[in-house]
């Protein structure tokens, strides 16, 4: 480092005070779109918390809606379920993949529901069930890390990539499934 | 109740929750700690004062937007800056502002540059004299030696490799010894 690198360092701090701004008015700029100024609704919190009402006949009413919601759940397609257990939208962050990692999420839900991905025996598959695991952790990670990852052009590679990776997996699971039948089909011939 | 019924030595972490409340009084607070230090350090990367002032704008917006999920894993000024610097190279990258042609001095040979001494000059003087930059070494430049990015990692945030990194660096620096050198005669 030569000296004035050296005197820049250690005189960097008056650097942040040279320039006026006129902070009035930007602030004015700033406030003028109130709709883009409202915080984020805060993730939610893991636990909830359940208080009892005054009038019991609502609080039957609230049981009896979340009943149906429970059982409308529990019959959703797993697709509809994994979209409907996410969080956290890329969309507000990045809209502007928002099409195309709609277009990936479609491709991945309808190839899981060709393969049956719920019904599959894991531990014929285990290797592969592993894979799928292990990725769906580190995307799970970089979901939690989103909402300090905007205008972050790696965090959208790495996004894709693991779209990209997991219908892989999902290609190599469908050609284990097809070799699979292949052998019970030549077995089942054998003993005929 | 006027803007400022918070005291500017109100604690980051009370000032943060006001701000994710959506508190304008305590927004307004946390905008004023802050705006001065981002705004020079825009206008330095974009010599652009009016650019600067836009980019500021998204800046604070995305404060304020995503201060909800602020973990607080850093300071709170530290973030700001964070997002003061993605979104000053975001908008240079994708509006194609930034160039890193590189021009060879008269003699058609570049000079590692001389150990300089210590200049006798303002920092004021300095501030202009990095925005005289060409595009390419003032970000770099500006990422390299005031913001603390390797060159690795500015290789990656501008997609240029290392090596263009380092290029423009040392560029960046002669040039810059040759503009203050040139100020300080006509100075004298």
């Amino acid at each position: 480092m030569d000296q004035l690198e050296k005197y820049i360092k250690a005189h960097q701090s008056e650097l942040d005070r040279i320039e006026p701004v006129d902070s009035d008015a930007l602030w004015e700029r700033i406030r003028q779109p109130e709709a883009k100024i409202r915080p984020l609704a805060p993730k939610p919190a893991s636990g909830w918390q359940f208080q009892v009402g005054r009038n019991w006949l609502m609080m039957a009413a609230a049981t009896v809606a979340l009943l149906i919601g429970v059982s409308i759940w529990l019959v959703q397609s797993p697709q509809t379920h994994a979209q409907t257990t996410a969080t956290i939208s890329v969309e507000d962050y990045y809209p502007e993949i928002a099409d195309e990692e709609m277009a990936f999420r479609r491709t991945i839900a309808r190839r899981e529901a060709e393969l049956g991905l719920d019904k599959l025996n894991r531990q014929q598959f285990i290797d592969i069930f592993n894979e799928l695991d292990e990725l769906e952790k580190i995307h799970k990670q970089q979901m939690a890390d989103l909402p300090e990852m905007f205008n972050n052009e790696e965090w959208v590679n790495t996004l894709m990539r693991y779209y990209e990776q997991k219908l892989r997996i999902l290609e190599r699971l469908a050609r284990e499934i097809d070799k699979e039948q292949q052998r019970e089909e030549r077995s089942r011939a054998r003993s005929i | 109740m006027g803007l400022y019924h918070y005291t500017l030595n109100i604690e980051d972490q009370q000032l943060i929750g006001l701000c994710r409340e959506g508190d304008a009084a305590a927004q307004r607070v946390l905008y004023d700690r802050y705006v001065q230090a981002m705004y020079n350090r825009i206008v330095r990367m974009v010599a652009d004062r009016h650019l600067a002032e836009d980019i500021l704008q998204e800046v604070f917006l995305k404060v304020f937007r995503y201060l909800p999920n602020f973990k607080g894993d850093s300071t709170i000024g530290a973030w700001i800056k964070r997002i003061a610097i993605n979104t000053t190279i975001e908008f240079l990258r994708t509006k194609r502002r930034i160039d890193y042609v590189d021009t060879l001095p008269e003699n058609g040979i570049w000079q590692p540059a001389a150990e300089a001494d210590a200049p006798q000059v303002s920092m004021a003087t300095i501030h202009e004299a990095i925005k005289q930059l060409p595009s390419g070494s003032r970000v770099v430049l500006t990422l390299y030696l005031l913001e603390g990015y390797q060159h690795q990692e500015i290789a990656q945030i501008l997609d240029i490799s290392e090596s263009t990194s380092k290029t423009q660096y040392r560029r960046g620096r002669q040039l810059l010894q040759d503009i203050l050198q040139e100020k300080m005669k006509l100075d004298r």
